[in-house]
């Protein structure tokens, strides 16, 4: 039998004796119970999450990754080596400084290849995972990275209505609600007229295996081939006045060139974005740093649902299939009664996604904004240094709702997150016979630049880093 | 650009202005503080102007760039003429030195409202003892039927400054109204009084502001950035102009010098890594090993024990997992 794969986070020590360090080499499929990781800014959680997406990536997990500030790009800079030659175009004087460029290159690709060669990590280990791995950057409603086709779920024919109706509705609503956002009207599918129309008519297509173009929709708003929408006359829920409004504002987005971004591109397909192409273990980032933040959390809503629907198709597993990776889920997952497009297809894959072998990780800094109901299904917790008691008590809180665990060991860990150095992690395995213990995560292999810009991803794109 | 313009420009440089560091600000500066406010005041609508967004943290000292500003402006007005010849706005040489004093300005009112409430502890201790002693003497004249005991009750000993201002301002009240009839029956002088009645109105005054201060505070830090950034960007076209007309000369950094100069680059930190050893890759003796994932590679990771204080760079094996206070 295979030995299941395991990942190798860094080293692991007990609290009390943190000189006394053993390699950390989690198995994969503890991350199937997902995984919290929270600490302040400079607490390393960016490292860490790089390190699990190279370790899955290494197991030829596929990993999907949502990228809200911009540092999961870096997985784009995995250098097969240590030379300063590839390092160059991603150092940055600091403003003062006397280096010229080529000088620091050489001291930044010297800090790192120590680094690595003290964490174990060989020049030939890089090429194995540059040669094994192949990182896309997908960027909405922007060509710095792969463009996405946004509404590719609403336009494309869908085969869902009669397999699993309440997916293709989610999936529905969540691109309603972007096209509503696009036009400046109301996008709240609870609240919105024009938010049912377009679904009730969008709807009424996909399920005669018709797309919904928005020139389709644009048509049936003008003429709607439904006379009723729940029990109203059609012409009482919108008039034909507010219909032709909409009509003309959907009209102008069609025209808008800024528009043609969001409707270009890959198709948003979440099956074959995660399937490997030529040996290649896929690590998808969808990146919507570039965004404004209602239109990440439209966008975002959007993935995530084709992300549950995609789940639905795919068959029971024990094993660690695949991984969503969410970093920096600040106000995505936020506590009753808040409510953003992002927060029932997270909910939904935190409840469902480890009976089809797919792992969640997510991340912040602020463990104030979370939802902790959603996170008492996970089993693995990494908590960095954490600055505010009531950050350290709510994630206490969190851990204690979803472990039950001792007294002693929830005071400990309160004081415990109060005095961590930077990459430090006190790590909670409920799956470990000792579940509590310090974790230091290994240097990560790909070169951590800082948080990328949009011209940052294209100048790494443009380079491809294969030998 | 002539090329006599130019030679004439050369001649009214200082080439040893660029020494200046910081730069002397001008004697009319040093003569009249009101500069300060009248640019200020002509040139508040452009600095109230600017818009939030474009405002950056204040990386200088507002003070070094004012003085090397007005250090500065003698020279870059002296080459007007030619600046005047460039498709570039005029007008910002003209405004620089407002615009550098309006800094100086919006920058002592920052500071202002940063200091404010700053007295209390001072004045409420000097206020506390003056209530003392005006009591002390208002008790015997009040048993000599000269103050109103009843009124004297009023101010006994509350805590807090605002009872303290407000004891002090009456004791000293009760002992004026009743000061033709006193006629040398106390050690209290009219003067002492006086002094009294001012530190009690200061007091109040300072508790005023320590409760206004922070919403004061806000809108003159608010002030005081764009006040930096509108200036700042001013001197910056100032000084591309002057690099442009200057560049044969070459001595553009000496007429308007950087406001960087002398600010020094950041030291060099040398990171502590453990050694290497080049047989294994790792780090010290190794007491732990296991397997890459990644490829089956044997991984030897350092797991060391760290010294007391040790000072291994964070990220590598062995860096001290806390924080010491």
């Amino acid at each position: 039998m295979a030995r299941a794969p395991e990942l190798y986070l860094g080293t692991c020590s007990p609290i009390e004796h943190p000189d006394q360090s053993s390699l950390c080499c989690l198995p994969a499929h503890h991350l199937l119970t997902h995984t919290v990781v929270v600490g302040m800014t400079g607490s390393g959680k960016s490292g860490l999450l790089t390190v699990m997406v190279e370790e899955a990536l290494s197991s030829h997990v596929p990993v999907l990754m949502i990228d809200i500030k911009g540092d999961l790009p870096n997985l784009l800079l995995g250098f097969p080596g240590f030379d300063a030659k590839s390092i160059e175009p991603w150092v940055e004087p600091t403003p003062g400084d006397d280096c010229d460029p080529e000088t620091l290159a050489v001291q930044a690709a010297s800090e790192r290849e120590t680094a690595l060669r003290a964490w174990g990590i060989r020049e030939q280990h890089l090429r194995d995972y540059n040669q094994h791995t192949e990182i896309r950057v997908i960027t909405p409603g922007s060509n710095a990275g792969e463009p996405l086709h946004v509404l590719s779920a609403l336009e494309r024919p869908a085969s869902d209505w009669e397999k699993d109706p309440t997916s293709a509705r989610a999936s529905l609503a969540a691109a309603v609600s972007l096209v509503l956002r696009l036009l400046g009207r109301d996008p709240d599918p609870a609240r919105s007229k024009e938010h049912v129309l377009l679904s009730v008519l969008a709807e009424e297509r996909g399920k005669r295996g018709e797309p919904s173009r928005l020139e389709d929709l644009l048509a049936d708003v003008t003429k709607p081939p439904i006379e009723t929408v729940g029990a109203l006359p059609i012409d009482r829920f919108v008039s034909k006045r507010d219909r032709a409004e909409l009509a003309a504002a959907l009209n102008a987005l069609l025209a808008s060139p800024s528009f043609a971004t969001w409707r270009e591109g890959v198709a948003l397909d979440v099956g074959s974005w995660l399937t490997p192409r030529n040996g290649r273990t896929p690590g998808v980032i969808v990146s919507v740093a570039h965004l404004d933040d209602e239109e990440r959390a439209l966008v975002l809503g959007v993935v995530l649902e084709e992300v549950v629907t995609w789940l639905r198709h795919q068959g029971g597993s024990k094993r660690l299939r695949a991984l969503v990776v969410f970093d920096e889920v600040y106000g995505y997952l936020p506590p009753h009664p808040a409510n953003p497009p992002t927060k029932r297809p997270l909910v939904t894959l935190m409840k469902q996604a480890r009976a089809y072998g797919v792992g969640i990780v997510v991340a912040t800094q602020n463990p104030m904004d979370l939802d902790y109901r959603a996170l008492s299904n996970a089993g693995l917790w990494c908590v960095g240094r954490l600055q505010t008691d009531a950050d350290r008590a709510r994630v206490v809180e969190g851990l204690a709702l979803n472990n039950g665990h001792e007294g002693t060991t929830t005071a400990q860990l309160s004081e415990l997150t109060k005095s961590l150095a930077p990459r430090w992690f006190v790590l909670r395995d409920v799956h470990a016979a000792e579940p509590t213990r310090l974790l230091q995560p290994r240097w990560a292999m790909s070169f951590l630049h800082g948080p990328m810009t949009p011209e940052d991803i294209r100048r790494a794109r443009a380079k491809p880093l294969r030998r | 650009m002539k090329p006599n313009e130019v030679s004439n420009a050369q001649s009214t440089v200082n080439p040893n202005l660029a020494a200046q560091e910081p730069a002397t600000p001008p004697a009319d500066v040093e003569s009249n503080p009101n500069l300060f406010h009248l640019a200020f005041k002509r040139v508040e609508a452009e600095i109230k102007a600017v818009p939030t967004e474009q405002l950056v943290p204040i990386n200088f000292d507002p003070r070094g760039v004012v003085a090397t500003i007005l250090g500065a402006y003698p020279e870059i007005i002296a080459l007007r003429s030619q600046l005047n010849t460039l498709p570039f706005d005029i007008s910002i040489v003209d405004k620089l030195k407002d615009y550098a004093l309006a800094l100086g300005h919006a920058h002592a009112r920052c500071m202002q409202a940063v200091e404010a409430g700053s007295e209390l502890a001072e004045l409420g201790s000097e206020g506390s003892a003056i209530r003392d002693r005006l009591q002390a003497d208002a008790q015997g004249l009040a048993k000599r039927g000269i103050m109103n005991p009843k009124l004297l009750d009023k101010f006994r000993n509350g805590n807090g400054y605002k009872n303290i201002a407000f004891d002090v301002v009456g004791l000293a009240e009760a002992f004026l109204d009743v000061w033709d009839k006193l006629g040398g029956k106390t050690l209290v002088t009219r003067e002492e009084l006086e002094h009294a009645r001012e530190v009690g109105n200061r007091l109040i005054e300072q508790l005023g502001l320590r409760e206004q201060g922070p919403a004061e505070k806000d809108q003159a830090s608010i002030v005081r950035q764009q006040a930096y950034v509108l200036c700042a960007h001013a001197y910056d076209e100032v000084r591309q102009a002057v690099a442009y007309i200057r560049r044969h000369e070459q001595d553009a950094e000496q007429i308007a010098p950087s406001l960087f100069a002398g600010r020094g680059g950041r030291p060099a930190v040398e990171p502590e890594t453990p050694e290497v050893n080049p047989a294994t890759g790792a780090t010290g003796s190794t007491s732990s090993s296991g397997s890459n994932p990644t490829t089956g590679a044997p991984v030897t990771p350092s797991t060391t024990t760290p010294a007391a204080g040790s000072s291994v760079a964070a990220g590598l094996p062995g860096s001290p997992a806390f924080i010491r206070p």
